[in-house]
């Protein structure tokens, strides 16, 4: 007989887990705090020169902005269709796979493909735009123009993936639980805040945490399309970071970018935790 | 433990490129050796250079292994590569704009020894070339392989529109012509943009390159230059481009907004190049080798009628105008952390030879070596050679700084913010040349 | 027998779901259609309905230079690329299962702490990628692990792992546990329980995030780009190579993003056909 001795197993089930991601995560880290503390060089920005940086502030604003504006779009968008996917009784494979279709394409291409949609001169967009309605699309021409048009990609792109995974959930629900709520003579509403809306809380409320961390990262899109313009515009966080690593060749001038995009995320995460942990310690209501 | 490497590796090869002149000169066996070639992919060179292998081979008994990477990639691959003393790569491509970077911080291996001991004739290849491409600091660092100019290319048939002709006389009392100075150019470019406006074509006046960060800076460049006659930094590295006419150039390309086609603020080459091709825009700024690209494609709206001249330029005395195009391209180099470089070196003279340049001249390819302009041939193939060789005598190029990725980087987002009007000219400058000064201290001088 | 409340709800839902798939397909739709056109089609303004397909793009694509095509190049190796991408992707995301999958259903288990933990697992995906690379490519090199498939999957196999141990973790699982005690009291062994009841249970979840795991290796550019080299370059890093300074090469473009979709899509149908969602619409009857 097979008997699981249940810290044992705990450990073998985590460790492999934990270690792998630490190697990926800790130790590159631990690099880049070396390199924005270490004292002395010319080169070298320490924490708080970075975050007396107004590129950096105003790349921080930015990215704030943008995380306002797109994270809460995508979990509404999200959820609402994922559920929808997730009740529908037929035809949920093909409906599902169509709807995460942006997510079996690399964002380099996403950024290209948007990137000839939205051109203001010959962008079909803009053609059918103008025909049909006389109005000009403005593409990533002007601040204004492209920072909305970066949320609205990135709503596009991330709106499949919050889909997904409220489907998988709502999908998961015995069809049992939903048929003695009707019957009980619950509204759809109702329905939706009884029976499935405990089930996906978690799930959505990870989400959430998700993509605000995901947003925060961002940097595919700005980089294909607008590098950062026009003026500052698109001038993100990320973007900040990959110039001075990579363009620059100045990994401790990235450092300090970097640390305050770990600050922020940290602390976002955190409130995020307490926040489930206080919401999520009492699971009531019949239907689970 | 990764940055402690990397100091090591940096005093390492300081050091060893203080020996590889005694070294280069040593008898090292090339029969037999295999070398690997990195340049960038996309371009028709490199797919001559690649065809070329084989006959290299035979010639030589050198085996080369050709490999391509996209242009964003390819820097950061040459610098990790050398920098952790890898030895991947024994041929490089290096961009103009890197040179110095890469020959002050040690990457490269120094040419001199090898030039003299092949008898390679420098004068063959055009001053501003080995001036922008291989050579700094009296010693030479590369060898130019491909040569870009700035032009204007601009749509003849409407310039010779009697309706349009008679339309910009009207207005601004003058003829209608290819813009000289850029006044004119914007002139032409309001009146095209006002004639697309009015009469519901799809037409703009000008089409402008401004995408951060490489873009907005080499097209404010060629007005920068031309209208304050100055470069960027002054030979103590102190930055010159916050000057009044600094200020004045940059609100000239402020002024340009309202003309140009929409998108500018966003374009890159292919952009503007396409709206061109598709005959949107009356006048188009750009790199001369686009060229092949509007002559070659038979669909295209605009064929047969388009033409090219020289950049348009200030106004310096009764006869004289200052055309400040500039000049880019290609060369290549033998990296420091190569083990064969003087099989490195075969391979570099040959793809940089007068034989095969010419070859590549007959093909289209814009290569900065005069000997292979000599065929009459070429300017079948080619029938704007005359504007590009004219352009190339006149080219300035761009900082020669170990930091040029950073300027270059300050100053575009300046010009783009003071293009799209996010701050004004004057600011947005000054806050590039302060930025640079505190960056980069001393900075690296011409 | 319905309520017009439910039948407007219901079409609500179907209006939603047309126009979440329209949303979605559209623009990778005309993507699609484009890499069928010739140059002259696919950037003629206003934007052709009516043109004459071609496969040009995608012969040039598989196989060599098509001719009399100025702009182009001889693309190598986009079947090599996309096969590597592939086999990467699987790698990872088994890697990322078999890991991540026991690990989730510890955390789903777990009351106390539970939160912390997997904080601390989504914590490892808020570096951005552009400053972890070079320490990792460090790692690789001195592992020798650079430019292998190996290598790569290992570094993509992390990326999925938080994205499975996350999507089990948080699934539901009060009545699995107390059909399993109940088995246990019933002296079914561990074993059995496992089989018949956490796996089928799981199964879905661990679908998912295996899926989920595939994508983002599949989709991955830069750890490919720096830990790839001259064997291993995947798809995207191939894609991206279609930027050349003289422009971008749409028509290979759109080829290579269709041909990126199709495979996946193969994948998913094939996953998702048989057993699984049909497992969860029944309900919890203790065998």
């Amino acid at each position: 007989m097979l008997h699981l001795r249940w810290r044992r197993w705990r450990v073998l089930a985590l460790a492999p887990a934990l270690l792998w991601l630490g190697a990926v995560s800790v130790y590159p880290l631990a690099v880049i705090v070396l390199q924005a503390l270490r004292p002395g060089t010319s080169r070298s920005i320490r924490l708080f020169e970075a975050i007396s940086d107004p590129h950096v502030v105003e790349a921080l604003g930015r990215t704030a902005r943008l995380v306002a504006i797109v994270v809460p779009i995508q979990l509404l968008v999200g959820v609402a269709v994922g559920t929808q996917i997730g009740l529908l009784q037929r035809g949920r494979t093909v409906v599902l796979v169509l709807v995460a279709l942006p997510m079996f394409v690399p964002p380099i291409a996403i950024g290209l493909m948007w990137r000839f949609l939205l051109e203001p001169t010959r962008g079909p967009i803009a053609s059918v735009s103008k025909s049909l309605f006389g109005l000009t699309v403005e593409g990533f021409s002007t601040t204004t123009s492209a920072f909305r048009n970066l949320a609205l990609i990135s709503i596009w792109q991330w709106s499949a993936f919050v889909a997904i995974v409220v489907a998988v959930a709502v999908a998961t629900t015995p069809r049992s639980l939903l048929d003695q709520a009707f019957l009980d003579g619950l509204t759809p509403a109702a329905r939706f805040r009884n029976v499935i809306w405990p089930r996906i809380r978690e799930s959505a409320l990870i989400l959430l945490l998700v993509q605000t961390l995901e947003t925060i990262r961002t940097f595919d899109l700005v980089y294909v399309l607008t590098q950062g313009g026009p003026g500052t515009a698109t001038e993100l966080l990320s973007f900040l970071v990959f110039e001075r690593a990579f363009q620059f060749n100045d990994p401790a001038g990235a450092a300090g970018a970097v640390m305050m995009m770990w600050g922020i995320s940290t602390t976002l995460m955190m409130v995020g935790l307490f926040v489930f942990r206080v919401r999520l310690s009492g699971r009531s209501t019949v239907y689970v | 433990m990764f940055t402690r490497t990397l100091y090591k590796t940096n005093v390492l090869l300081a050091l060893a490129l203080g020996c590889i002149p005694v070294l280069g000169s040593c008898n090292r066996a090339s029969e037999g050796a295999e070398i690997t070639v990195l340049y960038y992919a996309g371009v028709p060179l490199g797919q001559m250079m690649r065809e070329e292998i084989p006959a290299f081979t035979r010639a030589t008994g050198i085996r080369v292994t050709y490999r391509e990477l996209p242009y964003d990639a390819i820097r950061q691959r040459e610098i990790a590569s050398i920098t952790n003393r890898q030895g991947t790569y024994d041929v490089i491509f290096v961009d103009d704009v890197w040179m110095s970077e890469y020959a002050r911080k040690g990457y490269l291996v120094p040419l001199d020894s090898f030039v003299t001991a092949s008898k390679v004739d420098m004068n063959d290849f055009f001053e501003s070339a080995r001036r922008a491409e291989a050579e700094l600091d009296g010693r030479i660092w590369l060898m130019p392989q491909r040569a870009d100019v700035q032009v204007l290319f601009y749509r003849t048939d409407l310039f010779a529109d009697p309706q349009h002709r008679r339309g910009f006389q009207q207005r601004f009392g003058r003829e209608l012509r290819v813009p000289e100075t850029w006044e004119e150019y914007r002139e032409v470019a309001t009146y095209f943009t006002d004639y697309g406006k009015t009469s519901g074509q799809v037409l703009w006046g000008s089409g402008e390159t401004l995408k951060r960060p490489h873009f907005a800076f080499e097209f404010f460049a060629m007005r920068y230059w031309s209208m304050t006659g100055e470069q960027f930094f002054s030979d103590g590295g102190a930055p010159l481009f916050a000057s009044p006419g600094g200020i004045r150039a940059l609100e000239f390309m402020r002024s340009l907004a309202p003309v140009a086609a929409p998108g500018a603020a966003n374009w890159a080459h292919d952009e503007t190049v396409s709206a061109f091709s598709q005959g949107q825009l009356a006048m188009a700024p750009q790199w001369y080798d686009f060229y092949a690209t509007l002559h070659g494609d038979t669909t295209l709206p605009i064929r047969n009628r388009f033409g090219v001249a020289l950049v348009p330029g200030t106004r310096v005395g009764p006869d004289s105008v200052r055309r400040t195009p500039s000049i880019g391209g290609g060369s290549l180099g033998i990296a420091a952390d190569s083990r064969k470089t003087q099989a490195a070196w075969r391979f570099i003279e040959h793809m940089t030879g007068p034989e095969f340049m010419a070859r590549a001249a007959l093909r289209g390819v814009i290569v900065p070596r005069r000997s292979s302009y000599a065929d009459a041939r070429v300017r079948q193939q080619n029938p704007a050679v005359d504007v590009y060789l004219q352009s190339l005598e006149m080219a300035w190029f761009r900082p020669r700084l170990v930091d040029y990725a950073e300027i270059e980087a300050m100053i575009g987002r300046a010009v783009s913010r003071g293009f799209v009007g996010e701050a004004t000219p004057a600011a947005a400058l000054q806050e590039a040349a302060n930025e640079a000064r505190s960056k980069l201290g001393t900075g690296g001088g011409m | 027998m319905f309520s017009i409340r439910e039948r407007v709800s219901s079409a609500a839902g179907r209006m939603l779901l047309c126009a979440a798939v329209f949303w979605s397909v559209a623009p990778l739709g005309w993507f699609v259609i484009q890499s069928f056109k010739s140059r002259a089609d696919a950037l003629a303004v206003p934007p052709r309905v009516l043109f004459q397909p071609t496969l040009r793009n995608y012969i040039q694509l598989f196989g060599g230079t098509v001719p009399d095509d100025y702009t182009s190049s001889v693309t190598v190796g986009f079947p090599q690329a996309l096969g590597l991408s592939f086999l990467i992707a699987l790698l990872a995301a088994t890697l990322a299962v078999v890991v991540g999958s026991p690990a989730g259903y510890l955390i789903a288990r777990m009351r106390r702490r539970r939160w912390d933990l997997l904080g601390l697992i989504l914590g490892t995906r808020m570096l951005p990628v552009v400053v972890v690379v070079m320490p990792i490519l460090a790692m690789a090199i001195a592992a020798s692990l650079t430019d292998s498939v190996l290598g790569l999957a290992l570094v993509h196999g992390a990326l999925g792992l938080p994205l499975v141990i996350v999507v089990v973790a948080v699934q539901p699982i009060s009545v699995l546990e107390r059909l399993r005690e109940q088995a246990s009291l019933d002296g079914v062994s561990v074993a059995r329980q496992f089989a018949v009841l956490v796996v089928p249970a799981l199964f879905p979840a661990v679908l998912a995030g295996a899926m989920l795991a595939f994508l983002s290796s599949w989709n991955e550019f830069f750890f490919a780009l720096v830990l790839g080299g001259e064997q291993i370059r995947t798809a995207p890093v191939v894609l991206a190579g279609f930027q050349t300074l003289r422009g971008v090469q749409w028509g290979l473009v759109a080829a290579a993003s269709t041909a990126m979709i199709v495979p996946v899509v193969l994948v998913v149908f094939l996953l998702t056909r048989p057993m699984v969602w049909r497992s969860m619409t029944r309900t919890w009857v203790p065998r």
